[in-house]
């Protein structure tokens, strides 16, 4: 590599400056390209040793300290070896919080000096967190401070202050540290700035003194931001900014204050949580530190802020339902973890249980005025106000005393659910809902359970022999499965992906056909499940006595068919109005229905020739030679049903103007490619389709 | 009596000539057709324009096709042109159809 003499003086100076602090270590003269393509050397110094902390300090005055490789030589005292270790712990990230660390929205719960998280600021304008106690040692007269910090490439030392230092009393838990470049003619300058909290004030300050390091002799010794002083140092500051440095600040100033604006409503809600004020209204909703009021809606708990505190964006959109089901999943983790046995339960977590009489009871809250108990019994059933609830149901139970007035009412819904899950209920009321829907989309293709508008199949329970039974219309129900029909219906519904599959090859085929997990496949998967579901053994005793036992199937094809018919509801108004642009079509070309081929047709008659456009498959013929003419839908062609037939009439009406554009109507039919298209399967009436489908896996069935 | 009845044809007369032409658009989609109703001349020739130039859909107005000179859709010739047909016809049925190609002719060019 050539260095210019003249920069090799620099680095040559550099090193002079930096040697004397050390004993040993290794150099690396890099270099990359400049924009005129100009060679820019930098150098970076590792494995360094020190005879000292002191000599340390000198070093890290001028450039960062990296910790691999780091020794303090010949001898190392034992609060030495100690520090080293520490440091290194630090490099390999295993053990401990990081000294210094970016801003997380998580650290507002630790550190009240934090009372703006930026989230719009952008990285360079805001400055680090100092998140645990600095690492510390004394040395002769003298304590030093230690910053280790690794987030812009290795970890690294990133500022030593000795106790005699200005800088010194700042560098502590839940401060704000910022290191600035300074210019001063050829030399460059690191300019410390510390704050004893970050709020929008100090927000601009840092802002104001990245865009212009100068500005931080402004502040308190040159290097502190006091909180409680920030606001005029900020107003004295920003009439200090040149116009150019204002161009610059003031799109980090208005992302300052957008994420003020966002902050605010944490900010009282932190204050809420710690009992700062009494009271606040989020989102029409009247907060206490515990209870949250909606109009006639309420959850009250002693420890409701705490919990919505952490579980709850209250920049988000929620309402009191959410609080009310944040609540409850709160409290059903709560009940999961005090179960009698501790097996399970991680130590310091067992929350505080009331023991009554064989029943241990988590503390009582209300929703709705109506008094709530939790409570585990020994063998680990799950109560709540003494009545036995299914375990994975407790949140809901909980949460749908939200929809009560009275605890006579919540009791007897309690005891309803008791009797029967509130799965079930909730099927028996709105039905089960299956992926088989033509008009799926990617994204209910990718969520495990269908959407609110899947088809559903209904149920209803029979009252003269109390079974639970598929209604398939109005005047005939059948009976089935039901638990084993709802768990297979999650399985095929969490399966329907719209992803691409391996089929199981048939036998003695090599051959396994690649099938895409769609809504069609969900219906065939469908058939198969109700035969299945519908299936039941019947045992009968013959007059010898032997018992026999005959699997009956109460469910028949017709069934079937109409039960999936519903999935094509939306398939079949798509075809109803293509029919009705067709209609128009057909009367603005004067075409007619024929019969062509064997097939239904239309007949149109064009400027060059006399066309049939089979109904069918769209396909286009002339219609005096009976020959093929190919015409297809452009890749960008946007309809559905018999628009494609709406859209060839109109063309072939007006032939000779088209053939510009359809290549294909010039000159004579091309025959020979009759079957190249055959792959186009136009949307047509579906409720053939689905007897199809349903014949062809009941005959391999 | 008479001069009534000739008033009140008059006043009908004039009616009509004040009230301005509304328009009726079929739009070929993905839901079987959309129909846009009760247009003004500038409303449709702005919705024709859009689903001609950036939704590669072919105008037919009273069964004919609507072509656009030079491709330029929004030239003022073709704008006019456009207008001037919409405004000759008395409730005209505008329909507008997705796009066909010679499908075998494109085979045969994609395989050479």
């Amino acid at each position: 590599m050539i260095i210019p003499i003249s920069k090799f003086k620099e680095i040559n100076k550099e090193f002079q400056t930096l040697s004397k602090h050390l004993v040993g270590g290794e150099i690396n003269i890099n270099y990359t390209y400049g924009a005129h393509y100009d060679l820019l050397f930098s150098t970076i110094y590792s494995s360094l040793s020190f005879k000292s902390v002191s000599k340390m300090y000198e070093f890290c005055k001028h450039i960062r300290i990296p910790i691999a490789g780091l020794k303090i030589t010949p001898r190392a005292t034992e609060a030495n070896s100690q520090l080293l270790a520490k440091l290194q712990d630090r490099a390999s990230y295993s053990t401990g919080p990081q000294v210094l660390t970016a801003i997380a929205e998580d650290h507002i719960k630790q550190h009240k000096t934090l009372k703006l998280v930026p989230e719009e600021i952008p990285q360079d304008y805001r400055p680090l967190i100092i998140q645990s106690a600095p690492l510390e040692i004394t040395e002769g007269d003298y304590t030093y401070r230690l910053l280790p910090y690794g987030a812009k490439g290795p970890i690294a030392v990133e500022i030593i202050s000795r106790n005699d230092d200005r800088l010194y009393d700042y560098l502590d838990q839940g401060f704000f540290y910022k290191a600035l470049s300074l210019r001063k003619g050829t030399k460059t300058e690191t300019v410390h700035v510390v704050s004893n909290a970050y709020d929008v004030h100090v927000a601009h300050i840092f802002a104001m003194c990245t865009v212009s390091p100068r500005l931080a002799e402004m502040l308190q010794y040159g290097c502190f931001i006091n909180v409680h002083e920030a606001e005029m140092t900020r107003l004295k500051m920003q009439k200090k900014l040149s116009d150019i440095q204002k161009k610059t600040y003031e799109p980090i100033s208005k992302a300052i204050d957008n994420d003020y604006k966002k902050n605010s409503t944490i900010m009282v809600v932190g204050k809420l949580a710690a009992g700062e004020i009494e009271k606040t209204t989020v989102n029409n909703i009247a907060f206490t530190k515990s209870s949250a009021v909606y109009e006639q809606v309420s959850v009250e708990a002693d420890d409701l802020m705490s919990v919505l505190y952490g579980e709850l964006n209250f920049n988000g959109e929620f309402d009191i339902y959410t609080v009310a089901s944040i609540y409850s999943s709160y409290i059903e983790t709560l009940l999961n973890q005090s179960t009698p046995s501790t097996a399970n339960v991680v130590e310091g977590e067992q929350p505080e249980l009331v023991e009554a009489e064989d029943k241990k009871a988590l503390p009582v809250f209300k929703i709705n005025g109506i008094d709530i108990t939790v409570a585990v019994s020994k063998t680990y059933q799950r109560y709540i106000n003494d009545v036995r609830i299914n375990k994975d149901e407790i949140a809901q139970a909980i949460h749908r005393a939200s929809c009560h007035r009275t605890p006579d009412d919540y009791k007897l819904f309690l005891k309803s659910i008791s009797r029967m899950s509130i799965r079930w209920h909730d099927i028996i009321a709105n039905g089960l809902p299956l992926k088989i829907h033509s008009n799926i989309s990617r994204e209910e293709y990718s969520n495990p359970e269908p959407s609110s508008t899947a088809p559903a199949l209904k149920f209803c329970i029979d009252p003269d022999d109390k079974h639970i039974k598929l209604q398939v219309d109005k005047d005939r129900n059948v009976r089935v499965q039901f638990s084993k029909l709802i768990k297979k219906a999650d399985t095929l519904n969490r399966k329907t992906n719209g992803k691409g599959y391996y089929a199981k090859a048939n036998p003695g085929a090599y051959h396994r056909a690649h099938e895409i997990r769609g809504h069609e496949w969900c219906m065939s998967q469908l058939v198969n499940l109700l035969v299945e579901c519908c299936t039941f053994d019947k045992t009968t005793t013959k007059e010898d006595g032997s018992v026999e036992v005959v699997s009956e199937v109460h469910i028949s094809r017709e069934d079937i068919v109409k039960l999936l018919d519903v999935a094509n509801e939306h398939k079949k108004a798509v075809i109803a109005r293509s029919k009705e642009f067709l209609a128009t079509a057909v009367k603005l070309t004067n075409a007619t229905k024929i019969s062509f081929l064997g097939k239904d047709a239309y007949h149109v008659k064009g400027s060059l020739r006399e066309y049939a456009v089979v109904i069918e498959n769209a396909k286009v013929y002339d219609y005096e030679t009976r020959q093929y003419r190919c015409i297809v839908n452009d890749r960008h062609y946007a309809g559905a049903g018999y628009d494609d037939i709406a859209a060839r009439l109109l063309a072939l009406k007006n032939d000779s103007v088209m053939q510009n554009q359809i290549g294909t109507l010039k000159g004579a039919a091309q025959p020979g490619a009759e079957n190249v298209h055959n792959d186009y399967v136009p949307d047509r009436d579906v409720a053939d389709k689905i007897a199809n489908v349903v014949d062809k896996i009941l005959i391999k069935a | 009596m008479v001069t009534s009845n000739n008033s009140s044809i008059e006043n009908a007369t004039v009616a009509a000539a004040a009230a301005p032409a509304k328009y009726k658009i079929e739009i070929a989609d993905r839901t079987g057709h959309s129909t846009v109703a009760d247009l003004s001349l500038e409303e449709a020739t702005e919705n024709i324009l859009e689903n001609a130039e950036n939704k590669a859909r072919w105008v037919f107005i009273n069964g004919e096709k609507f072509e656009f000179a030079g491709g330029n859709f929004r030239g003022q010739e073709n704008v006019q042109k456009l207008q001037a047909k919409l405004q000759e016809l008395q409730d005209p049925a505008v329909l507008l159809t997705g796009m066909l190609v010679g499908g075998a002719l494109s085979e045969l060019l994609t395989v050479e």
